[in-house]
């Protein structure tokens, strides 16, 4: 009987060992593990950018972009590692207001419609040289450009049938595209955002499969299964 | 009373009326004096101006730069109007010409220099503008910002307080186009150290040298910015025609831009000691001089700069790009070029989409458009879309970028010719991405559709090697 206790309490024993060490090594593999500073699955000195910057507070940025503009991609939120998963919750970033737009209507028996575009930042500042592109029916496209007040003028035929197509760009916002029947008058204000600031990415939840975490580098399987090294950044 | 009344009413009658005719006559003889003025032919400007047996007349002489057949009467100032006869000036940041104005029968002209600040532009002009008399020697200089003429420099007045051990030194003008000929940034020392400005006030006294009522020669102490003579839009006198503006610091990196350049520019057939543009010669050009072409005969400026931008090697927002410092510091010149000429695609493709009216390209933003339209992508997307748009549209340019690279790399870079393929897998730069082991983790359509399967990793490799200056590169090294 003693000896069946003495192997019960052994065996207890292990388990609790075996527990122990089961979670310690969790524990060291992932769970207590922390990322800090900047790390990119990119190689430098390419025209694209692409990386995460851990912060021991258990927050994280993200970043991506080309050599178009200042980003393309941003996001911000909590991370954890759990259960050999590097989990990036962007819970913290904003939705970002983008362009857009205001229509007034009126309509008269006039035989042509007047449409004026009145195009600014999303401060309210006039931006000239933002350039117009009407597309109507069959007829070859045309152009315009606003003035120093942001200010242009079109006028057209009247027509019940078609539409007429615009873009609105300028070089350094997001543009803006609409289709307006040919049978009222508009007043058009267009509020363009900036083009570096980038679309923010909200309420996304990443779970990366992770296989190892070094000093200087982690890495992480991919959706294709394969090994994917991010690398600590010196800045 | 009513006699003394009526006497009063002819008293303060007689004396309006009299004042009224010395104001007229005084108005009327300003008109008789403005009338005096008139534009000269081209003919009598030049048999003036070159009548001066003092002018040095050699091949670097500014003389020689004058392009006389280029003569235009322009509005210079409220009222006046002269003959604006340019020099060709191979610099982005400089532009001079001869005024020239009949007086009295006498044609008087004196040299008008514009030094721009990089702020300068269509609406105003920021920068420093300087006067030479017609034998090239300094007269007078003035210093402007947002088009205000904000102050006249002092150069060795009496009562001048020297800063430090310097006297600011007036250069003249064929010294001064040499030098920024040579180095565009050279206005920090344009009086060999600095210069103090007195204010505007009192400057001008509305007499001209000769002692004439009217000033023709002092330029307006607003250039744009709400000057009647101009701006806004279109051209004046002041704005800049030349619209390239090389700002690298990186002396590397500034090099390669300016041999980049300078393939727009070459020698006249008839005067081997003028530099003119190719394109009006009728010589062809490859398809990175047609980009700066393109831009030096526009009203849109393109800037080329540097500054830290992190990871990546350069940006382009508009027409201005940005080289990245790091980068700049660790790539191999056959790198630097190809990125050059990889975002000066982008500030082309950029301008073409949207300064249609500049550029008189609507026609070719139709063909942008469709293009987006007929493979799904949107350039008035997000900037993720747009990226993605314009990296695939710029597989269309790979072989133009490749022999652009070449023509470079004969010339100034290696001084070999490393085979075509080597310069087209350069320029497939840009359409790709590589991982941190340097295998390819992205790509766009077009690198997909242009690159065979197993080719596209040794594509990779030759960019990731120039990229680095590591030892497989071929380019190179930035000294």
């Amino acid at each position: 009987m003693k000896m069946l206790k003495d192997q019960n309490v052994n065996k207890k024993k292990y388990l609790i060992i075996l527990c122990t060490l089961f979670i310690v090594f969790s524990i060291k593999s992932f769970s207590q593990e922390k990322l800090e500073g900047k790390y990119s699955n990119l190689m430098k000195n390419q025209d694209s950018f692409n990386y995460i910057i851990f912060n021991l507070d258990g927050t994280f940025e993200y970043e991506n972009g080309s050599d178009l503009g200042d980003r393309e991609l941003y996001g911000a939120g909590e991370y954890k590692i759990e259960n050999g998963f590097l989990i990036l919750n962007y819970n913290k970033s904003k939705p970002f207001p983008s362009s857009y737009f205001k229509k007034s209507v009126w309509e008269n028996n006039k035989d042509s419609i007047t449409i004026q575009f009145h195009v600014y930042d999303m401060k309210g500042n006039p931006i000239s040289n933002a350039s117009l592109y009407f597309e109507n029916h069959k007829e070859k496209p045309s152009g315009g450009e606003t003035n120093k007040m942001g200010f242009f003028i079109k006028k057209i035929k009247k027509n019940n049938r078609y539409k007429i197509n615009i873009i609105v760009s300028d070089i350094n916002s997001i543009g803006s595209e609409l289709l307006l029947t040919r049978n009222y008058n508009y007043d058009l204000r267009f509020y363009l955002a900036n083009i570096n600031n980038g679309i923010p990415i909200v309420g996304q939840i990443d779970s990366l499969k992770m296989k190892e975490i070094k000093d200087n580098n982690f890495k992480i399987y991919t959706k294709d299964n394969k090994v994917e090294t991010w690398i600590k950044l010196k800045n | 009373m009513k006699k003394q009344k009526i006497a009063n009413y002819l008293k303060t009658g007689i004396l309006f009326i009299s004042v009224s005719l010395l104001l007229w006559s005084c108005e009327k003889n300003e008109i008789l004096k403005l009338n005096q003025l008139s534009v000269p032919s081209i003919e009598q400007s030049k048999k003036a101006f070159l009548a001066n047996k003092k002018l040095s007349k050699g091949a670097n002489s500014f003389v020689s730069k004058i392009a006389w057949d280029k003569s235009s009467e322009i509005l210079f100032k409220e009222d006046i109007k002269v003959l604006n006869s340019p020099l060709n000036i191979k610099s982005n940041k400089i532009k001079s010409f001869v005024t020239s104005i009949e007086k009295e029968g006498k044609v008087e002209n004196q040299i008008i220099t514009l030094l721009f600040d990089d702020d300068s532009n269509n609406d105003y002009f920021s920068g420093n503008l300087l006067i030479h008399n017609s034998e090239g020697i300094y007269v007078k200089g003035y210093k402007y910002e947002k088009g205000k003429k904000i102050g006249r420099y002092i150069i060795k007045a009496s009562g001048y307080q020297s800063k430090g051990n310097c006297d600011p030194v007036a250069p003249d003008l064929e010294t001064l186009l040499l030098l920024f000929e040579f180095d565009p940034n050279t206005d920090l020392t344009l009086f060999g150290c600095e210069a103090e400005l007195n204010t505007v006030q009192g400057l001008d006294d509305g007499t001209d040298a000769s002692g004439g009522y009217i000033d023709w020669q002092t330029p307006d102490n607003n250039l744009g910015d709400g000057n009647p003579n101009g701006g806004g839009t279109g051209f004046s006198w002041w704005t800049p025609v030349f619209s390239i503006f090389n700002n690298l610091t990186n002396p590397c990196a500034k090099d390669i831009f300016t041999d980049l350049e300078d393939g727009i520019f070459t020698e006249s057939p008839l005067k081997p000691e003028v530099i003119v543009l190719k394109s009006d010669q009728n010589v062809k050009l490859n398809f990175i001089h047609k980009i700066m072409d393109m831009f030096t005969n526009s009203s849109k400026h393109f800037t080329i700069k540097n500054g830290n931008l992190g990871y990546k090697n350069a940006h382009t927002a508009g027409t201005v790009i940005t080289m990245n410092n790091s980068y700049l510091n660790s790539a191999s010149q056959l790198s630097i070029a190809r990125t050059i000429i990889h975002e000066s695609i982008h500030v082309y493709l950029n301008a073409q989409y949207n300064y249609t009216t500049a550029f008189n390209s609507l026609s070719f933003k139709e063909k942008m458009i469709k293009y987006g339209r007929d493979n799904g992508y949107n350039p008035e997307g997000t900037p993720e879309e747009r990226n993605t748009f314009y990296h695939n549209f710029m597989g269309q340019y790979v072989n133009a970028m490749a022999i652009s690279l070449q023509d470079w790399d004969k010339e100034f870079g290696t001084g070999a010719d490393l085979g075509f393929e080597y310069y087209q897998a350069m320029s497939y730069a840009g359409l790709f991405t590589v991982d941190t082991s340097g295998n390819i983790s992205g790509m766009t359509d077009a690198f997909e559709a242009l690159v065979s399967e197993s080719k596209r990793q040794d594509v990779a490799d030759i960019v990731i090697n120039e990229n680095n200056n590591n030892e497989n590169a071929k380019g190179s090294e930035c000294e």
